[in-house]
């Protein structure tokens, strides 16, 4: 065939190509016009899917998930950056030891759903009413129980014990710059032990520390393959992973709780408000605990699902009197802790 | 070349192509990201110490990166240089592939390898007779480097190779008959022929290592880099003066990277006679151990995307070979649902048709870009100048800006396809350029002097003569341009929404599912649409990646 | 077409390679544009089709100024100096080039290719091509595309410099036939003065970017106009001479006791004493000692194919003599070492 003929088809081939694609992309767009949209972290991308697919389903609207690849701090500091102009409607994820700043840039508005009264008082943790409690889970310490007969090491019990270093090489907490879970293990060590001693102590652990996963899933990743033995986990994990067995001590966790918030300016403002009044009725509670692993705070809802995990004895909360701030601490960890 | 006073306008149109790419695609995102930038606070990163530490971790895990990857790819491009064989085309492209797939999937790859319970311990094991792991090198700044010298060393092969062919015949036959062994004729011929090479190579390695983060995060355990704290605080407007920091240290390699360039330009071209290559077997010792060798680098090469794909197909997560096919975790991904009534196949096609465009219309820009900014000498400096700094900006920072200048600031584009075709366009172009430039230039000036004077408009010489002249590079140049988009992850993590994602958005996707079943399913579907990419592509042989 | 420059001027840098360049050649005539390497005789045909804009000056065809037009727009036929056929097209498809690239008509481009084809005999290689193609089979077709359109001007860029001899013999040939047919003005630039010669009306040397002598190529050729454009031109003998007498004419020298008149170049200053005469090899024979306008020493004879080069060493310097033919070489060869004469015919002797 003359070169002529050759170049007419492979460019006509390339046109139809270029024709189909573009069209089968234009159809499935999705109009963003009239869609809600919730911000929240990576981490919680699970949950929020599923939650947003009912809601879709259920009101017939259109709504989106957008994490941005952030953890919850980020993407807090993300939403509190758009101020007076936000993207979000909804924010979800927005966790305990960052709601001051979160309040105190004043992208939030106040909105109290019917559903409020249900919740319990004592699951209510911002007391100014801009976020409403959604859900919660325990940080604890677990181990992967076969390496450690096999190395014939004993369990570890306390905090302190993880510095022993009989665990070289063995402990992992996720990177609290990315990771919900870390950030919750470096302020459940400054919370018991105070801000100057905790991060002495996180110092002292860092021999012992193999590396820092980025997130949950790299967490069990490294477990799984048996780079590490010891770390930082949900205590949802210990029944709900199948691969490695799980244990933990139980004794002592970190109560990790998070909410919901109403953006302040929201274009979607009344789609939103039915959101969050569906995120904290038992219909959205009902989904907390199969699709994200976390406890509802709905005393109506079911969390069947978690009954086996261990629930821990003594539960360290958020200490909100600890000098200092989230964001300050992060940046000590990266330079004092990691980086050193 | 018009009047002489029309001369400058002419010329100064010729820039316009690159100068509107440069523009949309870098100068107006990186502009709201740079928006939120404190010079106090920048001033303050200069001094402390933290920071100053960081700079100097990246400075050094690119120079260990860049070292062994020019070192141990000088053999393998002196073999392709100078041997050809059947299928060493597709050979040299398939060598490609740690380059082209996601960072993941060859992380994924090393830490199947180096784990504690990777491959290397195992085998260890087996022949120290230890019960105790020995390697321990994942989770370091050795992983990180040893995984930067497989992603990058085809890459400073084919530049070198470049270097090899070029050699002057004539020189090499003067050396032999003269009888200078082959440290001599290395030290004489060779040596001085390929320094701008040996430099363009390093200089390119090293501007990829620098900027590296997904790396790092993944397997560099406590060892961060800069772009790695960019990432992490990128909410906050430090991060804007330390990718500022960044980019004034990216610009002065590119700088340098502009002064190595022209003299690996005409070096190549002024040889008297082009190398004549060796068909058939090697027959003595020496080209014996060279082939060994290089069948050992392409073995270690391939080796994570290999363990990768095993691991997709295989029951236990650590063998080199798999002992039963299960085929499990592909059957899960074709039933997975991934966001909102987003099923595999729609994944599978959104990734496809955007690959696609993307690529069609960053080789349709290329093109425009080289037929105008390659009109004259001067054009080409600059033109080679400002394409060389996309290489080395910081990606997040870029993705970040694009989100914010056309996501939701001018354009309100967040969402849609297009911002991924957008996002793609910029990282391709840059890189499939220097393809296309080098098949350009390759075609000469007379001729296309002789199509000028003898009444051809530039519109109708790109048609007649230029195109169908560069023909096989564009094809190869939208392999490349493929591949790349299939793979992307950076701008794409941005990008995505529930109903919009791409296959490597959906690893990450079926990962927080806690699906690894099908996560692996995944990673070996996008590895294999790369290699088929590669397979099928025309000859990426002197044409290929000519980066500088 | 009558084609002229004005004053052209083009630098390089801080070099200037062309220098006030000035001339014109009348419609129809072959204008040969003879220099060493880096004269700036290939700039200047650059400039003439378009390629290099000039710094200064003007190029004019018929009169009007083409100097702000680009190539495309200017009708000009140029041969270049590596071929430059454009690889991706056959033969018969470079051929069409230039009245396709010109919007013609496609019959009328079909026949006119034809036509083209066939004087530059390429018939049976048209369906070829560019490498599949010989060195001289290459030339012709450059040749045919840079006519094939209605060219009002032809530009050759030393066209025969890669050829074979035997070649350059039989394309000069071509390029002559096709100049007779055609009758379109051309510029012809080369390095080889016998090319020059062969192939032009006009004569034009250039010598560092400066014409350092034009006009009818015969009347250059045998009187040049300057001594440096005589060695050029191949008259690397000199002797020195006294000058007796000057005739309306000639002008009488005298050498070696000797009285001889030589043609008077039109720029003669009566009042010279001295002046040099110089003339080509091709003129000079070996003779008796005191027979002729020099002596010296027979340093050397070598017999070069039909000729036998002779070099004297007189107290002026060395001659080479190339008059004698190659039977005379074994009579030569026994006389070196000796004392010998070197003989010129009058009228070849150039004096300055």
């Amino acid at each position: 065939m003359k070169p002529s003929g050759r170049s007419a088809i492979a460019l006509s081939i390339v046109v139809v190509l270029f024709a189909a694609s573009v069209l089968f992309l234009v159809l499935r767009q999705p109009e963003l016009e009239n869609t809600l949209i919730v911000y929240g972290p990576r981490g919680i991308s699970g949950m929020a899917t599923a939650l947003l697919q009912e809601f879709q389903k259920r009101y017939n609207v259109n709504a989106t998930f957008i994490h941005y690849d952030m953890g919850s701090i980020d993407i807090a500091n993300k939403l509190i950056s758009e101020k007076g102009d936000p993207i979000a409607d909804v924010i979800i994820g927005v966790p305990e030891f960052y709601a001051k700043q979160v309040i105190d840039a004043d992208v939030l508005d106040i909105y109290t759903p019917p559903e409020i009264g249900v919740i319990p008082a004592s699951e209510v943790w911002d007391n100014t009413g801009h976020i409403l409690p959604m859900d919660k889970g325990y940080i604890l310490i677990t181990y992967n129980q076969t390496i450690l007969s096999q190395r014939g090491l004993p369990a570890p019990r306390t905090l302190d014990d993880l510095t022993n270093e009989q665990y070289r090489g063995l402990v992992f907490y996720q990177d609290p710059s990315t990771s919900g879970t870390g950030l919750s293990f470096l302020l459940w060590v400054l919370s018991t032990k105070g801000t100057e001693s905790g991060f002495t102590f996180l110092k002292q652990l860092e021999p012992n520390v193999k590396l820092h996963p980025s997130g949950w899933t790299s967490s069990i990743v490294a477990l799984q393959r048996g780079e590490v033995a010891i770390g930082s986990m949900f205590n949802t994990d210990v029944e709900y992973v199948e691969v490695p067995k799980l244990e933990s001590t139980a004794s002592e966790g970190f109560v990790y709780r998070e909410g919901i918030a109403l953006v302040k300016g929201a274009k979607h403002r009344e789609i939103a408000k039915k959101f969050i009044e569906f995120a904290l009725g038992v219909e959205g509670q009902d989904i907390v605990a199969p699709a994200g692993y976390m406890y509802p705070v709905n005393p109506d809802a079911s969390f069947s699902a978690l009954a086996q995990a261990p629930i821990p004895q003594v539960q360290v909360t958020f200490n909100s009197s600890i000098a200092g701030n989230v964001v300050e601490w992060l940046d000590r960890w990266r330079r004092e802790v990691k980086g050193a | 070349m018009a009047t002489r006073g029309q001369g400058s306008l002419v010329h100064a149109l010729d820039y316009l192509p690159l100068l509107a790419f440069a523009l949309f695609f870098y100068a107006i995102p990186i502009c709201y990201v740079l928006a939120s930038i404190n010079v106090q606070e920048l001033a303050g990163l200069l001094n402390d110490p933290y920071v100053l530490k960081l700079i100097w971790n990246t400075i050094l895990q690119a120079v260990a990166s860049t070292i062994p990857s020019i070192v141990l790819a000088i053999p393998v491009a002196y073999f392709f240089a100078n041997y050809a064989f059947r299928g060493s085309k597709i050979v040299r492209n398939l060598l490609l592939t740690p380059f082209f797939v996601p960072a993941f999937a060859v992380t994924e790859g090393m830490i199947i390898m180096l784990g504690e319970r990777g491959l290397v311990n195992q085998f260890l094991e087996l022949i120290l007779g230890t019960r105790q792991p020995v390697s321990d090198v994942l989770y370091s700044v050795t992983a990180v480097v040893m995984t930067h010298v497989i992603y990058y060393l085809p890459l400073a092969m084919l530049i070198l190779e470049q270097g090899f062919s070029s050699v002057d015949q004539d020189q090499l036959d003067a050396a032999h008959v003269s009888g200078a062994d082959w440290l001599t004729t290395l030290r004489v011929v060779y040596l001085s022929h390929l320094v701008p090479f040996l430099a363009a190579s390093a200089i390119l390695v090293f501007a990829f290592s620098f900027i590296t983060y997904s790396t790092p995060i993944l397997i560099g355990g406590k060892f961060t880099t800069l772009e790695v704290e960019i990432y992490s605080t990128r909410t906050r407007s430090v991060s804007s003066s330390l990718a500022i920091i960044q980019l004034a240290m990216t610009l002065a390699i590119s700088v340098l990277v502009m002064a190595f360039r022209e003299r690996t330009y005409k070096s190549s071209l002024g040889s008297a006679r082009p190398l004549s290559r060796e068909e058939g077997q090697s027959h003595t010792l020496g080209r014996r151990a060279l082939l060994v060798y290089c069948i050992l680098v392409a073995v270690i090469e391939l080796m994570p995307v290999y363990l990768v794909l095993v691991q997709s197909v295989s029951q236990s997560a650590v063998v080199l070979f798999p002992t039963s096919i299960s085929l499990e975790g592909f059957s899960a991904l074709f039933a997975q649902e991934f966001g909102f009534g987003v099923g595999f196949i729609d994944v599978l096609l959104t990734s496809l048709s955007i690959a696609f465009v993307a690529s069609l219309c960053s080789v349709l820009l290329s093109i425009l870009i080289a037929w105008r900014g390659l009109q004259s000498k001067r054009a080409r400096e600059s033109t080679g100048l400002l394409l060389s700094l996309p290489l080395s900006i910081s990606r997040s920072s870029l993705a970040l800006g694009m989100m914010l200048s056309y996501g939701f600031g001018m354009l309100q584009l967040y969402g849609s396809w297009i911002l991924f075709i957008l996002g793609d366009i910029a990282l391709i172009v840059p890189l499939i350029f220097r393809v296309i430039e080098a098949s350009w230039l390759r075609i000469g000036s007379e001729v296309r002097e002789a199509a000028s004077t003898f009444g051809a408009s530039d519109l109708y010489r790109l048609f007649r003569i230029e195109l169908p002249l560069i023909a096989p590079a564009v094809a190869s140049s939208f392999m490349l341009a493929f591949s790349s988009s299939i793979s992307e992850f950076t701008f794409a993590n941005f990008f995505s929404t529930l109903n919009l994602m791409t296959l490597p958005i959906s690893v990450a996707t079926l990962l927080d599912l806690r699906k690894f079943g099908p996560a692996a399913a995944l990673n070996a579907v996008i590895i294999l649409i790369v290699v088929a990419a590669e397979v099928t592509s025309p000859a990426v042989s002197q044409e290929a990646l000519r980066v500088m | 077409m009558r084609l002229e420059l004005r004053e052209v001027s083009k630098r390089y840098g801080k070099v200037s390679v062309v220098d006030r360049l000035s001339f014109q050649v009348p419609d129809g005539k072959t204008f040969a544009l003879l220099g060493p390497s880096g004269c700036g005789k290939t700039t200047t045909l650059r400039v003439i089709a378009g390629l290099a804009t000039p710094d200064s000056g003007n190029v004019l065809f018929d009169g009007a100024d083409v100097t702000p037009l680009r190539p495309a727009s200017r009708n000009v036929g140029m041969v270049f100096q590596n071929l430059a056929l454009f690889p991706n097209l056959t033969v018969r498809e470079n051929v069409a080039f230039p009245l396709e690239a010109r919007r013609t008509a496609p019959s009328q481009v079909d026949s006119r290719t034809s036509e083209v084809i066939a004087m530059l005999e390429l018939v049976e290689l048209q369906d070829r091509y560019p490498h599949q193609l010989s060195g001289g089979q290459q030339q012709r077709v450059a040749i045919a595309r840079a006519i094939s359109a209605d060219v009002e001007l032809l530009l050759f860029d030393e066209p025969l410099a890669s050829l074979d001899p035997s070649l350059k013999t039989e394309i000069s040939e071509v390029i002559r036939s096709v100049q007779r047919r055609l009758g379109i003005t051309t510029v012809y630039v080369t390095h080889d003065q016998t090319e020059a010669v062969l192939t032009s009306d006009l004569l034009g040397i250039m010598l560092e970017g400066r014409l350092e002598a034009i006009g009818e190529t015969r009347k250059i050729y045998e009187s040049p106009p300057t001594e440096r454009s005589a060695r050029f031109l191949g008259a690397t003998n000199s002797i020195q001479c006294t000058v007796e007498a000057t005739l309306e004419n000639h002008i009488v020298v005298r050498v070696l006791e000797r009285s001889l008149r030589v043609p008077r170049p039109r720029w003669w200053e009566s009042h010279r004493n001295t002046a040099r005469l110089l003339f080509r090899p091709e003129v000079a024979r070996v003779a008796e000692p005191d027979a002729g306008i020099a002596t010296g020493k027979l340093d050397s004879v070598m017999f070069s194919g039909e000729r036998t080069v002779a070099r004297v060493r007189t107290d002026q310097g060395e001659i080479e003599c190339k008059g004698d033919p190659s039977s005379l070489f074994e009579v030569l060869s026994r006389h070196v070492g000796g004392d010998v004469g070197v003989r010129v015919g009058h009228d070849d002797l150039i004096v300055f």
